[in-house]
């Protein structure tokens, strides 16, 4: 199934709002993934499971607060609104916050719509990845794969032969590789 | 996300057609409140010696005395659709607050306005006029079903700033009960009801502040 823009979306929902099922449904199998992608943004410390949980009650409070949207007003807007009280809501339930971070402006609704184009998320799983490595590694992952020195000036640096610098570049990339698989079959 | 979808197969089997337009909902509920709230309140001001003022239709005509009645409605006017936006979950407050605060602000500005020009003593004995007190406990009685009515409404909706949204709609209650009580109100001069008016209705607004975070969630 392709993703469908905003205003297709908001069809959906008109038809579903005079009582047309399969429009309902099409609309959260649309939304359904923004939502998840959209938590994981501003809260990407938030365990999937959690995530899974905020997500079902967003969809509970959409299903229940139809009749507040607007339908001459944009669809997403409305629809993250309600996501953001959830995840706020849950957060003060579970008294998480202190240590959850959370970033309610981070991305946007475009971001949200097209997980394929979001690198924010991508960005804090590499950044993760990296910081998972034995130090010795993860410095040579960031001088190679990051700054983009050779293995030789990395090896100097770090007084160790070149070879060696290659060997623990791949072999960070290979673990790096393993742990984005990992984190990515959550999803 | 099998649950997800399980939940999607409920709601799509609960779809239905769902219409209803909140400002109208809004508007018929506050104003089935205030007509036997108003009515009630009337009767029980008689019962205790505070009739209607014989002269109101007179002095009505009197602009001085009619602010007292007009600008609480402008208040009521300028936040009921703040409280109709609020109940809308991606509402973002900004510019649109601004009318209320203007509305808001009349009030006290009369009151500086009118007592400025004057000495201490007279000044004091304007703002105490005959009977802050009873303006104040009234306003803040007639308030409650008021707030209690319109936090109705408001559950019906999607608050997501429960306590702006009880505020205003404190304050709109208190614009209601202070257009109730002007009808018997003998306090003519702005140094009074400049001044008690709007701490009654911020008062009601403090009362649905609080209504709003308790009973606003959902």
């Amino acid at each position: 199934m392709g993703r469908l823009d905003e205003e297709a979306i908001a069809q959906l929902m008109r038809a579903a709002i005079t009582g047309d099922r399969e429009a309902y449904r099409r609309f959260f199998e649309n939304i359904t993934p923004m939502l998840d992608n959209m938590l994981r943004t501003i809260s990407p410390s938030l365990p999937s499971d959690l995530r899974e949980d905020i997500v079902q009650e967003t969809l509970t409070s959409i299903h229940a607060k139809r009749h507040t949207w607007r339908q001459d007003k944009a669809i997403l807007p409305w629809v993250y609104a309600i996501a953001r009280y959830r995840l706020i809501d849950f957060l003060r339930r579970e008294k998480r916050s202190p240590t959850m971070s959370i970033d309610l402006e981070s991305g946007s609704f475009d971001d949200w719509a097209h997980p394929r184009k979001d690198t924010s998320a991508l960005r804090h799983d590499l950044e993760q990845g990296i910081r998972n490595l034995n130090p010795q590694t993860e410095a040579v992952v960031r001088a190679m794969g990051v700054e983009g020195k050779d293995a030789k000036q990395i090896g100097t640096e770090l007084g160790i032969s070149e070879n060696a610098a290659r060997i623990a570049f791949h072999r960070g990339l290979k673990k790096l590789r393993a742990f984005l698989s990992e984190s990515y079959q959550e999803r | 996300m099998t649950q997800s979808h399980s939940l999607i197969e409920e709601y799509c089997a609960d779809a239905k057609v769902t219409s209803g337009s909140l400002s109208r909902h809004y508007w018929t509920v506050l104003v089935l409140a205030a007509l036997p709230i108003a009515l009630i309140g009337l009767w029980i001001f008689h019962l205790a010696g505070a009739s209607v003022r014989p002269d109101y239709f007179d002095l009505i005509t009197n602009s001085g005395v009619a602010l007292k009645q007009l600008i609480p409605l402008m208040i009521l006017l300028t936040g009921a659709p703040i409280i109709i936006m609020l109940m809308r979950p991606e509402t973002r407050l900004s510019g649109n607050i601004l009318p209320l605060v203007a509305a808001l602000s009349i009030l006290p500005i009369m009151m500086v306005w009118t007592l400025a020009p004057l000495t201490g003593e007279v000044r004091f004995s304007l703002i105490q006029g005959d009977g802050f007190v009873q303006c104040l406990l009234s306003i803040s009685a007639l308030s409650v079903g008021l707030i209690a009515a319109q936090i109705t409404v408001l559950r019906n909706g999607a608050v997501t700033k429960p306590i702006t949204a009880g505020a205003i709609a404190g304050a709109a209650a208190g614009a209601i009960s202070a257009i109730i009580y002007a009808f018997i109100c003998t306090e003519d001069s702005p140094a009074f009801y400049g001044l008690w008016y709007t701490v009654g209705i911020l008062f009601a607004g403090s009362i649905g502040a609080a209504a709003g975070k308790i009973f606003l969630k959902w």
